[in-house]
């Protein structure tokens, strides 16, 4: 049965195949036709360029890099010692821009000073691709080489996109995508008595055993769909900018988040649907709406009327076995950490553990219901 | 070679009684017939036997001991309807089962399949019934198993690849195998079995060796006046069956025939025959008995 299920995970792999190199050719497409096919990163500097940051003019206006390009006064390029390549552009407010650029691997620079002038909010935000710093100056300083001659306080963003990027961020499409796959292998079992039983259980080997096989080369299946969509969001990052991809504790802990949910879903939809001769599709597919409902109405009580406080209630503590609730995480207000906002359970450590628990038990609940299916 | 023995098999579906107090001893080495109308429990009787469904009382040993997982590396089984999965191909089938059983020839498989004229490349979508039924064949006696359940083997196959079908059934058995086999084609079972059950309703209703049987059991015909009346035979023990068209009557008897053939001449019958039965014959009387 390992080899046949092998073979549906084969299936599967075609079909995510297709849809993935159809998306990779879809960024190859949007690669050439924004920063034709020999530029450089340009179409990270003209998404800097329009990006809002907070460079606070003299009149309180919040510019774009776009507008202070577009009304610089004067203009200066020139190439540094070790080769990278810095644009010196000035506007009429004295806004200071400097574009440094290090070349494909290393990425580009770009500091910008302007006059401070009312409140300046502080920006500081990732936005996945570049690193974006506000902050205030009153003294001279140096960077890439380019002294700003800062005599009063002013107003300097910095933008890097050579930081690196943590891992979890290449794998958040591959655990949607393994969320998906993890329902079609989910039904495994109910596939095999849909008619095939005789195959499965006249085999020299346990039912328990054929079914824990079975189990484990589905969840390779998964794995297998996240490394692959994974490489691919790296490549297609790459068409782009080098990926300078990091892996740190806390993002290890959000990568094994992003596996554990997808594999805990399978076990869920395996314990669904592993007694069931016909509709199982069906029911592994309506899984989905109803556990994303329950976990809607388990948020809160819609108002204090006892109907509505019983469906919260109840809604609340279901949703604790439903594996989704456990991928819902949040990036802090800071863009530095992946963090919980749940009060219940806020720690990632703990919602692994109640993952793997889960997962064990879901895939118990299975094999106990299957073994006794008749043919 | 192998031996079962069923006892007391009972499984209801519900109120459905499909099988009843069912004993059955097959010995090894043997090639065993099963027959029965539909419903009355065959593929029941199989798939208890395999464990593929739980039985509600009884006892199932296969060489003395109950089934376990480990039998399977010498039972074989063809169901009575494509258990194959649809979107694999015949070969994808061939290298399951050359993965589950140490005993498959692969070799065997194919040169069988050739002969039944399945294409291994193709996809069991693509095949018909009757080459589904032979990819399962081909797959079973390739293993070369010690017992063989075959749940109406030849369904759909046509008469060239029934031949083919009945001649592995012999085959196997010559080489040691016990085969048991379910079949409406009775003719087919007249040929390779040598011993049958019949089943109804769940229950057997007769059982023995082939020959045994026909010997055994003769119909005495006769032609006899319109105002004949049966009297006292249509009890008699020695006649399971009566049957009257017109003028002429039948009597299908489970023994002593030329006794009944006399008594049926003393009471004014005349043009008196013993026909002997075939198991066609035998099937139908069995089957027929208390309609």
């Amino acid at each position: 049965m390992a080899y046949i299920e092998w073979l549906r995970v084969k299936r599967v792999l075609f079909w995510v195949g297709i849809f993935l190199a159809v998306s990779f050719l879809f960024v190859v497409v949007l690669r050439i036709t924004l920063g034709g096919i020999n530029s450089d990163h340009s179409f990270h500097y003209s998404h800097a360029k329009t990006t809002k940051i907070s460079v606070t003019g003299p009149h309180g206006k919040t510019k774009t890099v776009k507008k202070i390009v577009e009304n610089r006064q004067h203009t200066e390029t020139r190439t540094l010692p070790d080769g990278a390549k810095q644009t010196i552009t000035i506007d009429s407010d004295g806004t200071t821009i400097v574009k440094t650029d290090h070349g494909y691997f290393v990425g580009y620079d770009v500091d910008i000073v302007s006059p401070l002038q009312g409140i300046v909010s502080r920006n500081d935000k990732s936005t996945n691709v570049m690193m974006f710093t506000n902050s205030q100056v009153s003294a001279p300083f140096d960077v890439n080489g380019y002294h700003f001659n800062v005599t009063r306080p002013m107003n300097y963003t910095k933008i890097r996109t050579a930081s690196g990027l943590p891992l979890w961020i290449f794998l958040l499409g591959a655990s949607v995508t393994a969320m998906i796959v993890a329902t079609i292998l989910g039904i495994s079992f109910a596939a095999q008595n849909d008619g095939h039983l005789e195959i499965a259980f006249t085999r020299p080997a346990s039912r328990e055993a054929e079914a824990l096989r079975a189990i484990g080369v589905d969840i390779a299946g998964i794995l297998l769909v996240m490394a692959i969509q994974g490489s691919i969001c790296v490549l297609a990052f790459a068409l782009w900018i080098f990926p300078h991809v990091s892996l740190n504790v806390d993002d290890l802990r959000v990568v094994a988040l992003e596996i554990a949910v997808p594999i805990a879903w399978y076990a869920f939809t395996l314990a669904a649907t592993a007694s069931l001769k016909r509709g199982y599709g069906a029911l592994a597919g309506i899984l989905w709406p109803v556990s994303l409902a329950i976990m809607a109405f388990g948020l809160r009580a819609i108002n204090g009327a006892p109907l509505a406080q019983f469906i919260y209630h109840t809604a609340n503590a279901l949703q604790r076995l439903i594996p989704f609730y456990y991928g819902n995480v949040h990036q802090d207000s800071a863009g530095a950490a992946m963090i919980t906002v749940d009060t219940f359970i806020p720690d990632l450590n703990v919602r692994l553990l109640i993952l793997a628990a889960l997962t064990l038990g879901y895939a118990a609940i299975a094999i106990v219901q299957w073994r006794r299916v008749e043919a | 070679m192998s031996s079962i023995t069923i006892s007391h098999l009972r499984k209801t579906y519900g109120k459905h009684v499909a099988v009843d107090d069912l004993c059955l001893s097959i010995p090894e080495g043997s090639v065993f017939g099963l027959l029965g109308p539909n419903g009355s429990g065959k593929s029941t009787t199989f798939k208890c036997l395999l464990g593929l469904l739980r039985s509600d009382a009884g006892d199932i040993r296969i060489d003395g001991v109950p089934l376990a997982p480990a039998a399977f590396e010498s039972l074989a089984y063809v169901p009575e309807k494509s258990v194959l999965y649809d979107w694999m191909t015949v070969n994808d089938h061939i290298e399951a089962t050359r993965r589950s059983f140490t005993s498959f020839d692969r070799g065997r498989c194919l040169s069988l399949l050739l002969q039944f004229g399945v294409d291994p490349s193709k996809r069991v979508r693509a095949l018909s019934k009757g080459m589904k039924t032979a990819t399962q064949a081909a797959l079973a006696f390739a293993r070369k198993p010690r017992l063989l359940i075959l749940d109406e083997p030849t369904s759909g196959l046509d008469p060239v690849n029934q031949r083919i079908v009945l001649n592995l059934i012999v085959e196997a058995s010559a080489n040691g195998s016990t085969v048991i086999f379910s079949s409406h084609q009775i003719g087919q079972v007249e040929r390779a079995a040598e011993r049958i059950a019949i089943l109804k309703l769940g229950s057997i209703v007769l059982e023995g060796e082939v020959d045994d049987l026909k010997s055994a059991r003769k119909i005495v015909e006769g032609v006899v006046e319109e105002s004949f009346a049966l009297n006292g035979l249509a009890n008699d023990a020695r006649i399971a069956h009566v049957e009257r068209d017109s003028r002429i009557i039948r009597l299908h008897c489970n023994s002593d025939a030329d006794a009944v053939a006399d008594e049926l001449g003393s009471r004014g019958a005349v043009g008196i025959r013993v026909l002997d039965l075939g198991l066609e014959d035998i099937f139908f009387t069995a089957v027929s008995e208390g309609k």
